[in-house]
């Protein structure tokens, strides 16, 4: 391909690094020239940064004489106003991008500066930025969220000519990407000229979420031909996926999630490597992972780290910078780490737990052969036994290269919410033409005039729209359009942008004042001045807990308890679910081909004897009766939270046989219906395998509802939506007694909006995304005839099988009941102060 | 609603030692319909649990509210008025109408159990920014559908931050008050003059039972020498305590009150 015109010093920029200019980046900056606005499909470590970077510089280089466009003579030379944004998820990589971007700028004498502002920055930093943005500007979704709700934020924003959103697949699917939605569409309007691109690792629905990205924006402007393209890079990145087995089958527990009985595994897979990440799937199992690999070996004290999101940012950028240098031999992370860092060091990634999904698996494993060119090497560690089947699923898709789709979010109401208020705090808006704004993106593509005006309503618009409550105004009219001037209002909604929901954390520092990080307020409240605690890969012990700060100092005594931080697990995909199907149907039929299904033979043929294996089209069906009662499991393996809807299906039909409670678990694999009394299946003797042959579909629709509304996963949803949303304000930090008088538990606020406000979209919305993710109609249909088309094998169990015996520890429970309240409370019994149990 | 409630028969004979009735009260033949006689006679609202506290008959009301038959007063805690509208003036949306709902309810008890005092433990109002128009209206009407209705406040820490209308013609109480057997609070006090009757606390309790079922209840908190009553309010959280086991705890599921053992 030819380069496009005017680029030539930055093709010699290349050449002198001895650098190839590959095609795709020649594509992406030529289409960048004409007008285009765009995603480039890359796997990390293939240069997406210069497939679009180069693209504005050239663009200003060709421009000729723009001095009268140089602000802010402060410097000697003075800059170019904000022309390009570059959003990032991850906070750890905006360092990393600031670097990148300022190579070329510096060897060409450009007049662009690059700067980062994310929750890191320094306040004295951020004010700067207040007056004097950077011709470039480093930024996640959230701090762009603060900077649009400052008063100057049409002005700071008129120059922009590109923004681009990196790691634009981690984003679509969740509610920061309808953030980075609503954000994108604000910046149009305020920058005629701005091209979006979007950089993406593979999905499934590349073109979809091009679409999303862009809104519909570009087919609305003068009904021109959309300008929108999608670059390839056509550079695949190697990836070498192999499972780890121990020494023997038994060393492997039937449950847990630990993993900590693989440790000497791991340790050995450090010493082979280079340098290796130590991919964990939760905070707390990071820090146990961490102390047990320093004890056992301590001559990895000093080049070993740790790294989660509650660490505080110094430590974690010590991390970082001591990653790439070299200087360490392994680090234990988190999702922290999952994404674009360039670490060349790293030859070799260790994932503790299921990756849960292909597009995952690829990602990390991505961390390690860094550079164009190298391979990526994964090994998958079991934390237990059935968990190989996992991993040989994961594998076995990697190798075919089924990643996974990602499905962009609907009418998030509350996302909405807090947008129109950031806007009345930035510009201040006239109700008509943001909402013609709004609904040019993808997410709010349908939003009716109806719910519009709920919306302005809710958000304190003093009842202009519906209902009147004139004591709910915060949003006021001047001049047709609408603002907020307050300045408390204003810090408080700055404090709660953003949509990852959280418990109130709490600062942890040592006496001396230097941070630690932050651990969930729950934790601190439940220790004791003394209690010891782990944290930050260090025995710790309180010493006081003074407004939202925990003073700490180390202890000499190495115990502790580690502290739990809130996150949800993650569903298996259903591309892996079907492939964990196929592996078990194929060892139904005696072929344990694979490594993995080879090592575990013993177990699954004990499964085999003592239940069974079911065949692709068969479903398994246990019932057990133990010490807690008469245990019904199911096998559908449609990952969590499609399990999830099933087994709420089946106990509402079950329930109405006769009046009965029963509680729910699910995984990944299965799900379990546990009562206190037996299960009745039908009349008299009808089983289980006739209650599924008859199992009824037609009135799914009505059987769905009114699950949704006998079951408590509507108000567990809401949790997060009453956040999001701000129904729940979580507190300046240090200034907590002050909140008290306006802090209420969601589920609280759920009841009463349930039962006094009808119309509340948030709840409309909370059921919606459970019907999304749980109870989602196709989903349900679909495997709900594939459940009344296989062929139900119905087993009494005498033992505990191994696939049911993760369901029946599991303490994470829903709960569906049609027996009076009253009634059944006869059966239970108070907790008693603890004192008291004998 | 009616299938939720259970009928106070069952309640008692499942719990012999529950209570010990006196004989029927004469002026009981005012009560409503929704009042049902029990095997022993004595006269209990639908849910209710009539007992004995400090040698005197209470009823327990599945309202969380309870009921002194022999001096026809009807006491309650923690109401709360005006929250959603204190929540709404600090920004925080919350739906309107909830402080309606509680003054019908307790405009309905107080009809059907012919109260002629109505008794506050405290918090009968939230803050002061929720005393709008509208919420202040609201309990002027209670006041005037009950004129011959005694209404006491028994301050809570909620109530002395807050103007209380003259309109609402409440006979104020400061501290405690005593009236034999019992002693009248917000916060729970120590003292000699009698049974402790109080609020602020907002009570539940977690149950547990077979097959991993478990339940969180507001209830009746009763020791030796005070009882605590479960928040009134709709519109409020609650504290879940652990009792020990010579306490006596009264859940509240839905409109029915359960001793438990």
């Amino acid at each position: 391909m030819s380069n496009p015109q005017g680029s030539e010093p930055l093709v010699d920029w290349f050449q002198k690094k001895n650098w190839q200019v590959f095609d795709f980046q020649k594509e992406a900056w030529q289409r960048y020239l004409d007008g285009y606005s765009g995603l480039i499909h890359a796997s990390t470590g293939t240069g997406k940064t210069y497939a679009i970077w180069p693209a504005p510089l050239i663009e200003w280089m060709s421009h000729g004489d723009l001095s009268d466009m140089i602000v802010s003579k402060k410097d000697t030379r003075g800059h170019l106003p904000l022309t390009v944004l570059w959003l990032t998820p991850l906070r750890a990589l905006a360092h990393d991008i600031a670097s990148s971007l300022e190579e070329p700028v510096r060897d060409l004498d450009l007049p662009f500066t690059i700067e980062t502002r994310t929750g890191d920055t320094s306040s004295s930093r951020r004010a700067k930025q207040k007056d004097n943005l950077p011709s470039a500007l480093i930024t996640t979704p959230e701090s762009l969220s603060i900077l649009l709700s400052y008063e100057n934020s049409a002005e700071k924003f008129k120059h922009l000519k590109l923004v681009v959103v990196d790691e634009w697949h981690e984003l679509i699917g969740n509610k920061r990407g309808v953030q980075v939605e609503l954000a994108l569409a604000r910046l149009r309007k305020l920058a005629p000229d701005l091209r979006i691109w979007g950089l993406s690792a593979t999905i499934g629905n590349l073109e979809q979420s091009l679409d999303c990205l862009l809104g519909s924006h570009e087919r609305s402007k003068s009904g021109s031909v959309p300008k929108s393209c999608i670059v390839q890079a056509k550079i695949n990145k190697e990836v070498v996926a192999q499972s780890v087995l121990p020494a023997s089958l038994d060393n492997l527990p039937w449950t847990g999630h630990t993993g900590l009985p693989m440790i000497d595994e791991v340790i050995k897979l450090i010493d082979g490597g280079r340098t290796s990440i130590v991919f964990t799937n939760v905070r707390s199992q990071t820090e146990q992972w961490y102390q047990r690999i320093i004890e056992a070996r301590e001559d990895f004290c000093g080049v070993a780290a740790l790294h989660h999101g509650s660490l505080d940012a110094d430590v974690r950028r010590w991390v970082e910078l001591a990653l790439k240098e070299e200087r360490l031999k392994f680090v234990v992370s988190t999702s922290s780490l999952d994404l674009g860092v360039d670490f060349s060091p790293v030859d070799r990634v260790v994932q503790i737990g299921s990756p849960k999904g292909v597009a995952r698996a690829m990602q990390r494993a991505g961390r390690s052969g860094h550079s164009p060119g190298l391979v990526s090497k994964l090994y998958l560690v079991p934390s237990h036994a059935l968990e190989l089947v996992e991993m040989a699923a994961a594998r076995i898709a990697i190798s075919k290269g089924k990643v996974e789709s990602r499905y962009p979010l609907r009418n998030s109401v509350d996302v909405l919410c807090q947008h129109v208020v950031t806007i009345a705090l930035g510009t201040g808006f006239k109700p008509d033409e943001l909402y013609e704004e709004v609904r040019a993106t993808n997410a709010f593509a349908d939003l009716t005039k109806d719910d519009w005006a709920w919306i302005l309503n809710f958000v304190g618009t003093g009842g202009a729209a519906l209902k009147a409550y004139p004591e709910h105004q915060r949003i006021r009219q001047e001049d047709e359009v609408y603002v907020i001037s307050d300045k408390t209002l204003a810090l408080k909604h700055r404090l709660s942008i953003g949509t990852i929901v959280s418990d109130q954390a709490m600062e942890v520092c040592f006496t001396s004042g230097e941070r630690i990080g932050q651990v969930e307020e729950s934790f601190i409240s439940r220790l004791k001045k003394g209690d010891r605690f782990i944290f930050a890969g260090r025995y710790l012990e309180l010493v006081e807990v003074r407004g939202m700060k925990a003073r700490v100092r180390i202890s000499p005594i190495k115990s502790g308890i580690i502290p739990r931080w809130m996150g949800g697990r993650l569903p298996l995909s259903s591309e892996l679910a079907y492939e964990v199907r196929l592996l078990i149907s194929k060892a139904s039929a005696g072929d344990f081909g694979d490594v993995e299904m080879t090592f575990l033979r013993p177990l699954l043929e004990l499964q085999a004897k003592r239940s069974s294996l079911p065949e692709l089209d068969q479903i398994l069906v246990e019932k057990y009766k133990s010490r807690d009662g008469y245990h019904l499991f199911v096998y559908p393996f449609e990952g969590r939270l499609v399990n999830e809807g099933i087994a709420i299906l089946v106990a509402y039909q079950l329930s109405r046989i006769s009046p009965s409670t029963y509680s729910i678990a699910m995984n990944d694999w299965g799900f379990e219906i546990l009562s206190d009394r037996p299960i009745p299946f039908g009349d008299d003797d009808a089983d289980a395998a006739a209650f599924f042959k008859n199992f009824r579909y037609d009135n799914l629709l009505e059987d769905i509802h009114a699950c949704l509304n006998s079951t408590e996963m509507a108000k567990r949803q809401f949790r997060e939506i009453a956040r999001v949303a701000g129904l729940i304000f979580q507190g300046y930090p240090g200034a907590n007694k002050t909140v008290k008088q306006v802090q209420v538990s969601s589920g609280l606020l759920y009841d009463v909006f349930v039962d006094f406000d009808p119309g509340n979209l948030l709840v409309r919305q909370a059921h919606d995304e459970v019907l999304e993710r749980h109870l989602e109609i196709s989903r349900m249909i679909g495997a709900l005839s594939r459940l009344a088309a296989c062929e139900i094998v119905e087993v009494s169990l005498t033992k505990a099988s191994p696939f049911c015996l993760p369901l029946m520890v599991d303490r994470l429970r829903g709960k569906l009941t049609s027996e009076k309240l009253a009634q059944r409370i006869l059966r239970m019994q108070l907790d008693l102060a603890k004192d008291m149990r004998r | 609603m009616e299938s939720d409630k259970l009928n106070s028969t069952d309640m008692k004979s499942s719990d012999p030692k529950s209570s010990d009735p006196k004989s029927s009260d004469p002026e009981s033949s005012a009560l409503k319909s929704s009042i049902q006689t029990s095997t022993e006679s004595e006269l209990v609202p639908e849910g209710a649990l009539p007992i004995v506290l400090a040698g005197q008959s209470v009823i327990l009301l599945g309202q969380k509210a309870l009921f002194i038959p022999e001096s026809r007063s009807l006491v309650v805690a923690d109401v709360h008025i005006g929250k959603a509208a204190s929540f709404r003036s600090r920004h925080f949306f919350a739906p309107d109408g909830i402080t309606n709902f509680d003054l019908l309810r307790l405009g309905q008890l107080v009809k059907d159990l012919s109260a002629s005092r109505l008794i506050i433990l405290g918090d009968l109002v939230h803050a002061q920014d929720g005393m709008t128009g509208a919420e202040v209206e609201v309990f002027e009407r209670f006041r005037a559908d009950h004129e011959s209705l005694a209404v006491t406040l028994v301050l809570g820490n909620h109530d002395l931050k807050v103007q209380l209308p003259q309109s609402w013609q409440l006979d104020i109480v400061h501290g405690h008050m005593v009236e034999a057997p019992f002693v009248y609070s917000h916060d729970l006090i120590k003292s000699k003059n009698g049974y402790v009757l109080c609020g602020h606390l907002h009570p539940s309790v977690t149950l547990s039972g077979q097959g991993k079922q478990r339940e969180r209840l507001p209830c009746f908190w009763l020791r030796s020498h005070y009882a605590i009553l479960p928040a009134y309010g709709v519109f409020t959280g609650s504290y879940t305590i652990r009792p020990r086991r010579t306490d006596r705890v009264f859940v509240v599921a839905h409109d029915t009150v359960v001793q438990m053992a």
